[in-house]
C-alpha cells in the first residue's frame, strides 16, 4: 500500500516535470518569435503535440475593445479566423469580461438545463428570451478552459482549448493552460509593440526623408526668390527718387495714402526752347539729349539731398524737407546751392551739345520757394504717387515761368532763410491764384563772399580753354596777370 | 470491502471532489417548520471548503422557503468518475452576494446563460453557504 503511494507520488513528479519542460521548450520557441501569427499558432501546435489539446484558440481583444477576434485556431475543420466574439457572451466572452479563468466540465448538460429553465420561464411568465448565439469554435463543445491574457492587469485577449469529451481537463490542466496562456501574452504583447515600432520607425524615416527633401528644395527656392526680389528692387528703385524709395525700403515711409503738412523748399526748372526742339529732331538724338540732361541735373539734385518728385519731359520738380530735413534754413541753402551748380553744368552741357552740333542754346528758367506744403501718397489704393502740393507748389511754379533765362528766381519766404549765404537782387512781385496778395521775387546773383559756400575758385573749360582760377593759391599775381593777357593778346 | 458498506466522514476529502463540479446533478431535500419534505435537483453542489458547501440561489423557490424556516438540508452527489454516491448532512450557514466564490458561480452561470440567450434573465442572487455536518458514501 506504501509503495503504491510513493509510486503514485513518484509519477506524478515525473510527470510535473516533464511538463515543465515542455513549459520551457515552448516558451522560448514563441519567445524568440516577433511575428504575432507565428506565436499564436506556435503555442497552439504545441498544445496538441505536448499535451494533446486538440483544439484549441487564440482571440485577441479588438482595439475598440468590445469584442474579442480569433487570430489563430487548432484543430478545427474551419479555421474561422476573424470570428468575432462580443465581450460577456459565452464562456470566452465571460471570462474576458470577468478576467479569470473558467474550467466547464459539462457544456452540455449545463445548457440542455438552461434550455427546460427558459422554456419555464416562457411558458410561466411569458417573459421574452433571446435566441441562442453561435459562438466560434466546437458545435458540441462539453470541456473546456477558458484563460484570460493579461499584461499588468490590462485584458489582451483570450486563450481558449476545449474538447468534446466531457471532464477532459483537471486542475493539473489548468495550471499548464494558464503558464502557457502568460507566455503567450508576453509574446504576443512584444510581437504587438515590436511591429508598432517598426510602424513608427518607417513613419519616422519617411517624415526625415520628406523633410530633409524639403529643406533643400527649400534654401534654393529662398535663394532663387531673393535673387527674383533683388532684381526687381533694383528695377523698381530707377522710379523712385532715392530718399523715397530708401524710406519704403527701410519700412520708415508706409505704403498707403498718408499726407502730411510740412515746411518744404520746392524748386521747379524747365529748358526754353526745348519743346521747339522736340520736332525739328530726329527721336534718337532727343531721347540722347534729354537722357544726358536729367542724368546730369539729377546727380546734382542727389548730392544736395533734394528729393526728385518728377520729370516731366525737360521740367524738373525736386524738393528738400521730406522725408528728410536738415532744417528750413539748411534745406532752402541747399536748393539754391543745387540750383547755382545745375547752372554751372548746364553752361557745359551747352558746349558739349555745340560740339555735337545741335546749335538751338538750351537756357534753363528756374523757381524756388520756401513753405508748408501737403506732401506723402497720393492716389488710389492701387497706385500711388509720392509727391507734394499745395500754393506753395504753384508759387514755385508761377516763379519759374517768371525767371529770366538761366537765372533762379526765388520768393520772398526763401529769400528770407538764404540771405546770409547767398546775394539777391529785388525782382518783380508776382502774383498767383489762390494767395491773395502778390509775391515779392528776388533774382539770385550768386553766393556771399562771407558764405562758408562762396567758392573763390574757378574752374571752367571750352574746347581749346581749360580755365583753373583759385585765387588763394596764387602767390604771384603779377604772373598771373601776363599769363592772362598773353591768351588774350592772341585771341583778339 | 462489502458492497454496501457507509463510510461516514464530517469533512470533504480528495475523492469527494469530482463529485463537486456540476458533472451530474445533485438532489436537495428540505423540510418545512410542519416537517413538510421538499426534494428538487439542481445541477451543482459547490465546494467551499473541507467543512462547507455552495449552492447558487437564482430565484425564490420552495427549498428557500424551507430553509428559511429549518435550516437543515440533506443532499446527494455523484462522483461522474467511479459513480460513487455521497450523501450530506447539511446545516445552512449565510448568503454571500460578493467574493470569489459569487463570482465563479456568477461567470459559470452568464457563460451558459448568454449562450442560451438567457442573459439578464437568469442571474445569480446570491451564494447559500451550508456547514458540511457529515458525509456518508453510499453504495
Amino acid at each position: 500500500m506504501m509503495n503504491n503511494g510513493v509510486d503514485d507520488l513518484q509519477s506524478q513528479l515525473d510527470r510535473r516535470n516533464k511538463e515543465i519542460e515542455i513549459i520551457e521548450k515552448v516558451a522560448s520557441q514563441i519567445n524568440k518569435n516577433l511575428d504575432l501569427e507565428k506565436i499564436a499558432t506556435t503555442m497552439l501546435v504545441s498544445m496538441d503535440r505536448y499535451f494533446d489539446f486538440k483544439h484549441s484558440m487564440i482571440l485577441l481583444l479588438d482595439q475598440t475593445e468590445s469584442f474579442l477576434k480569433v487570430i489563430a485556431t487548432h484543430g478545427y475543420k474551419d479555421e474561422g479566423i476573424g470570428a468575432e466574439v462580443e465581450i460577456g457572451v459565452g464562456i470566452i466572452g465571460v471570462v474576458a469580461k470577468k478576467k479569470k479563468l473558467m474550467r466547464m466540465a459539462n457544456i452540455g448538460s449545463q445548457r440542455r438545463y438552461m434550455q427546460t429553465i427558459k422554456k419555464q420561464i416562457e411558458l410561466k411568465d411569458k417573459a421574452e428570451t433571446k435566441k441562442e448565439i453561435h459562438l466560434p469554435g466546437l458545435a458540441n463543445a462539453e470541456s473546456q478552459v477558458a484563460i484570460p491574457m493579461l499584461m499588468e492587469d490590462e485584458l489582451i485577449g483570450v486563450f481558449a482549448v476545449e474538447s468534446d469529451k466531457v471532464n477532459i481537463f483537471d486542475k493539473s490542466d489548468e495550471m499548464i493552460i494558464r503558464i502557457l496562456a502568460n507566455q503567450t501574452a508576453s509574446a504576443l504583447q512584444n510581437a504587438k509593440l515590436y511591429k508598432l515600432e517598426q510602424k513608427r520607425l518607417e513613419e519616422l524615416d519617411r517624415a526625415h526623408a520628406e523633410l530633409a527633401e524639403l529643406n533643400a528644395n527649400l534654401e534654393q527656392k529662398v535663394l532663387g526668390r531673393t535673387q527674383e526680389l533683388v532684381e526687381l528692387s533694383t528695377k523698381l528703385a530707377k522710379y523712385f527718387s532715392p530718399q523715397v524709395y530708401e524710406s519704403i525700403f527701410s519700412g520708415k515711409l508706409d505704403v498707403k495714402i498718408q499726407t502730411q503738412r510740412k515746411s518744404l523748399t520746392v524748386f521747379f526748372c524747365d529748358l526754353q526752347g526745348f519743346t521747339q526742339l522736340t520736332e525739328r529732331l530726329e527721336p534718337e538724338t532727343l531721347t540722347e539729349l534729354l537722357t544726358e540732361y536729367l542724368t546730369e541735373m539729377s546727380k546734382i539734385a542727389i548730392k544736395w539731398g533734394g528729393t526728385i518728385d518728377k520729370f516731366i519731359g525737360d521740367a524738373i520738380l525736386v524738393f528738400f524737407g521730406d522725408p528728410e530735413t536738415k532744417g528750413k534754413k539748411e534745406d532752402a541753402v541747399a536748393c539754391v546751392c543745387m540750383a547755382l551748380e545745375m547752372l554751372d553744368r548746364l553752361e557745359e552741357l551747352r558746349e558739349i551739345w555745340l560740339q555735337k552740333g545741335f546749335t538751338k542754346s538750351l537756357k534753363a528758367r528756374m523757381g524756388i520757394h520756401s513753405g508748408v506744403c501737403t506732401v506723402g501718397n497720393f492716389g488710389s489704393e492701387d497706385r500711388l504717387d509720392y509727391t507734394v502740393i499745395g500754393n506753395g507748389v504753384n508759387l514755385a511754379a508761377r516763379l519759374e515761368t517768371n525767371a529770366e533765362p538761366n537765372k533762379i528766381l526765388i520768393s520772398e519766404d526763401t529769400y528770407l532763410l538764404v540771405k546770409d549765404d547767398v546775394k539777391c537782387l529785388k525782382s518783380k512781385e508776382i502774383s498767383v491764384k489762390g494767395l491773395s496778395y502778390p509775391v515779392q521775387s528776388y533774382e539770385v546773383s550768386g553766393f556771399s563772399s562771407n558764405s562758408s559756400l562762396y567758392s573763390s575758385k574757378l574752374i571752367k573749360s571750352i574746347p581749346g580753354l581749360s580755365l583753373q582760377f583759385d585765387p588763394d593759391e596764387i602767390e604771384d599775381n603779377e604772373r598771373a596777370m601776363k599769363l592772362i593777357s598773353e591768351v588774350l593778346s592772341r585771341l583778339v | 470491502m462489502p458492497a454496501n458498506s457507509f463510510e461516514k466522514t464530517n469533512m470533504i476529502e480528495n475523492q469527494h471532489l469530482p463529485a463537486l463540479e456540476g458533472m451530474f446533478p445533485s438532489w436537495i431535500t428540505t423540510s418545512s417548520d410542519s416537517g413538510e419534505p421538499n426534494t428538487t435537483v439542481i445541477s451543482q453542489i459547490w465546494f467551499v471548503s473541507a467543512t462547507e458547501v455552495a449552492l447558487s440561489f437564482q430565484f425564490f423557490n420552495k427549498t428557500k422557503k424551507n430553509i428559511s424556516q429549518n435550516p437543515y438540508a440533506f443532499a446527494t452527489i455523484v462522483n461522474p468518475n467511479s459513480f460513487d454516491m455521497y450523501n450530506l448532512e447539511l446545516e445552512y450557514n449565510r448568503t454571500e452576494n460578493e467574493g470569489d466564490l459569487f463570482d465563479e458561480m456568477d461567470m459559470k452561470l452568464e457563460a451558459i446563460a448568454s449562450m442560451s440567450g438567457m442573459s439578464g434573465i437568469f442571474e445569480l442572487k446570491g451564494a447559500d453557504i451550508y456547514s458540511v455536518l457529515s458525509i456518508t458514501k453510499i453504495i
